[in-house]
């Protein structure tokens, strides 16, 4: 395969993409009884490599003696090309394995315009996309991450999917398949569905009203859970964490060590899903971090680190941390950054101590332009956190600030988009007004407005998501608003934010549409030089898929949805409450704060969060 | 003080880029914990400094790197261990301290390439090296080096006093493997494969750069006379 291969890397953009021999990349001896499962990552290897939960489930397989678990990414459109010419079927970066002769191939779903590259991948794979059509020859097709907690647009495609956090229950997957082996299929499927957080969608049945919403889902066969409950890590603190992470040997998005601080949120943003699924909040402790750090760094020798979660500045003892990782890390100069930071003036003396080693871009999210467009969504910044933070950033020196907002979001008006406008103004005024002896020049703002999406098991998962030419239309209001030299306005593609939508809430009927899609060329949707909005409705319009009935439709409370099998821990009933406060404009206090009753902690976990 | 260190790159390390590879060095000597010494400024860098970037695709012999660090550490140490911390594909060759050296890059003044020509019939082949035995005999060899701006007009170039080696090693029905040495660096630079292409051009056939295999045997300063590695 090896030598196939190499004479065409001579000729694609960036061979590196498809040569492994990453420092602390896996490498084992193929033994008789080895689980062989192959990581899919459904994007270009920049994309894949930047993701943490790849880093955490390949090195937590490989501690495995008889597990190996090998890394696929999608390949560029020019190698894809190369390949199809040359014969060369899609396989491992380790061993060069064609993905047909692994026991298990596991995509991972983060984005729900990835799902094109899964079928482009199976289809350069040599595997059948439905799994009523694979035989025991055919790897395992299994699905796990965020969009795996409405699984339904792509049940006929996958045969297991893992519900929630995967630590523990990709290894009770494998283990129990060591039992079974590659010829007992069936009844390997079957005995599975007892994991908890395993869901096999070949066991149930849908049917649908007239109208097309669904009137039933049922198990068909005896002793196949009617719900599947998500996973989570009960214990976080000292759990399993790569410290001999991957070095990409060339440049990927998030091209630094990662050490994930907590998981979960408390702050309950209504718009936000990772809130909902990645609850209850699990903290690590600053002497784990400390020692997973240490490790990490030593083994990568990478020149950043970013502390990862939901909410970084949010850590309880954020403090301590970034203080004791600032005194261990300045002579080597090795950055940190936080991924996401909140908007008061707690967050500037953290800034201030990290940029004593590298300063680095400041970005911010307000996400909506008015405060009661921000009570409506639960995002609790107000207008004085606003102005305190940006008076201290400016003052200490920063001259670049990216603000993140989204449009569409429920109960919008055209008030709340000239609230954008006026928040960037302020911004710009802000740093006029501060004295010219701190302050640096040459300010840029940059604002960025995506267009909502809703999503399962959020307080907004009924909510109509507005129409292209809605989007559209606010988005030139926006672009005619916003007039100061020095904001920089980028939006995000409404067409793309479409079709995501029917994804994200879509049913089983869905697939035909994707199938046609990925038929008639689509892939790398993600990606806007690829991503083809006319191909995308023609291949729904022959599959009489209804955009309106998936993306802008009103939902009733009463109506199941796709994904009502699914349990993430987080009831109905909390889900409704909040949706009501937020179109009563009523906030939800933190967690932290006092206990709203969510669910997560009487079903999942028991006793507190 | 400065570490000079040789290095291999080989294997499929060769389809790293060159800004690739300033990580990789970075992130290698980070891994062997070495006492780096950094620039000043917000964004601090190890002061590293390579004799000549190495395109995408080809390997190297003699590739040089000169590190400037805080304090000595043991050569030998460095060296057994050094395959711990860099990649399959990275060979240290050789190191040593020096006290101070000009950059690196502004020493070099010629290159020694391998250079394996394939993917023609054997015909071809035959005519190219015919061709190939002309070239260090010929007074002027001119190629024509489009210009950067489009408004330019292109440029006519005569590439034949930067080459200053150049001869037929072996051949056979699959290839022909030349050795050449040009002059490579900032004052003037001529790669392999425009020679290549002049030669495909005198004889009326085309030869797909793609199927051009260069291996870097030697850089070399001093107008030619001395090895890069000596030299500071």
């Amino acid at each position: 395969m090896i030598k196939k291969l190499e004479p065409l890397l001579y000729r694609v953009e960036k061979p590196a993409r498809y040569i492994g021999e990453e420092m602390n990349m896996a490498k084992k001896e193929i033994t008789p009884g080895m689980v062989r499962y192959g990581f899919a990552f459904p994007d270009v290897y920049e994309v894949g490599m930047s993701h943490l939960g790849m880093h955490i489930l390949y090195q937590l397989k490989n501690a495995e003696e008889d597990i190996f678990c090998e890394r696929i990414f999608a390949p560029w459109p020019d190698m894809e090309a190369l390949m199809r010419t040359n014969n060369i079927p899609l396989h491992t970066l380790e061993t060069f394995t064609p993905v047909k002769e692994l026991d298990f191939l596991g995509f991972t779903l983060q984005y729900e315009l990835s799902y094109t590259n899964i079928l482009n991948m199976m289809n350069l794979g040599g595997i059948p996309f439905l799994s009523k059509d694979r035989t025991e020859a055919d790897p395992i097709i299994l699905a796990g991450g965020p969009c795996a907690y409405n699984p339904e647009p792509i049940a006929d495609i996958v045969d297991i999917f893992i519900i929630g956090e995967g630590e523990e229950v990709n290894l009770e997957v494998l283990r129990l398949y060591k039992q079974y082996g590659k010829a007992n299929k069936a009844a390997f499927l079957k005995a599975a569905t007892a994991i908890k957080g395993v869901y096999v969608p070949s066991l149930y049945e849908v049917t649908y009203h007239e109208d097309g919403t669904i009137s039933s889902f049922e198990p068909t066969q005896a002793d196949v859970p009617r719900t599947i409950q998500k996973r989570i890590l009960p214990v976080f603190n000292e759990a399993f964490f790569p410290t001999n992470f991957l070095v990409p040997n060339i440049e990927t998005v998030h091209d630094r060590a990662i050490v994930e601080i907590f998981r979960g949120c408390t702050r309950g943003c209504r718009f936000c899903q990772a809130g909902m699924l990645y609850r209850p909040i699990r903290e690590r402790s600053v002497d784990n971090i400390m020692e997973i750090t240490d490790a990490m760094m030593k083994s990568t020798g990478f020149e950043e680190l970013s502390l990862a979660s939901l909410s970084t500045l949010d850590y309880s003892k954020i403090d301590e941390l970034v203080k004791k990782l600032v005194a261990k890390y300045e002579d080597q100069k090795i950055g940190i950054s936080l991924p996401s930071i909140r908007l008061d003036s707690f967050s500037i003396d953290i800034l201030s101590e990290i940029q004593k080693i590298r300063k680095t871009g400041l970005t911010f999210a307000p996400e909506a332009g008015t405060q009661r467009l921000r009570d409506v969504i639960n995002k609790g910044v107000n207008e004085k956190d606003l102005t305190e933070t940006m008076e201290q950033v400016f003052s200490l020196g920063w001259n670049k600030v990216k603000l993140y907002f989204m449009t569409g979001l429920p109960t919008e008006t055209y008030e709340d988009l000239d609230g954008i406008n006026e928040i960037a103004e302020k911004v710009c005024y802000l740093h006029k007004i501060t004295p010219v002896e701190q302050r640096m020049l040459g300010l840029t703002v940059s604002v960025a407005a995506a267009c909502f999406v809703p999503k399962p098991f959020t307080p907004f998962q009924w909510f109509p998501q507005d129409t292209l030419e809605v989007f559209e239309e606010k988005q030139r209001y926006l672009k005619q608003i916003i007039k100061n030299r020095k904001v920089k306005f980028n939006y995000h593609g409404a067409q793309q934010s479409v079709i995501e939508a029917v994804f994200a809430r879509g049913d089983r009927r869905v697939a035909k549409g994707l199938i046609a899609a990925w038929e008639s060329g689509c892939k790398f949707d993600g990606w806007l030089e690829f991503f083809n909005y006319e191909k995308w409705i023609a291949a729904f319009d022959a599959n009489d898929i209804s955009v309106d009935f998936y993306a802008h439709r009103t939902r009733s409370y009463d109506e199941m949805l796709p994904w009502d099998h699914i349990d993430c821990g987080v009831t109905k009933e909390f889900l409704i409450r909040e949706n009501e406060d937020a179109l009563a404009g009523k906030v939800t206090q933190d967690c932290r704060e006092g206990c709203s009753a969510c669910g997560v902690n009487s079903g999942l976990i028991g006793g507190l969060c | 003080m400065i570490l000079r260190i040789q290095y291999r790159k080989n294997g499929m390390m060769k389809f790293l880029s060159h800004l690739d590879m300033v990580r990789l060095v970075e992130r290698s000597l980070r891994r062997a914990q070495m006492p780096l010494k950094f620039s000043q400024g917000y964004s601090p860098h190890p002061k590293i400094v390579f004799a000549a970037p190495l395109s995408v695709g080809l390997t190297s012999d003699y590739e040089l790197v000169d590190i400037e660090l805080t304090e000595e550490v043991d050569l030998e140490v460095f060296k057994t261990d050094f395959p711990k911390f860099f990649p399959n594909g990275i060979q240290i060759v050789r190191c040593q301290y020096l006290e101070a050296s000009k950059p690196l890059m502004s020493l070099v003044s010629d290159c020694a390439y391998a250079v394996k020509v394939a993917g023609i019939t054997p015909d071809l082949l035959v005519k190219f090296a015919k061709i190939a035995e002309t070239i260090i005999d010929q007074d002027e060899l001119m190629i024509t080096k489009k210009s950067k701006e489009k408004r330019k007009p292109d440029k006519e170039v005569n590439i034949r006093p930067m080459i200053k080696e150049f001869a037929v090693l072996d051949q056979n029905d699959e290839e022909v493997i030349l050795r050449m040495k040009l002059a490579s660096g900032s004052v003037a630079n001529l790669k392999p494969e425009i020679i290549i292409g002049k030669i495909a051009e005198m004889g009326e056939f085309t030869i797909d750069p793609f199927d051009v295999r260069v291996h870097r045997v030697m850089l070399f300063g001093d107008e030619g006379k001395t090895e890069l590695y000596v030299l500071n």
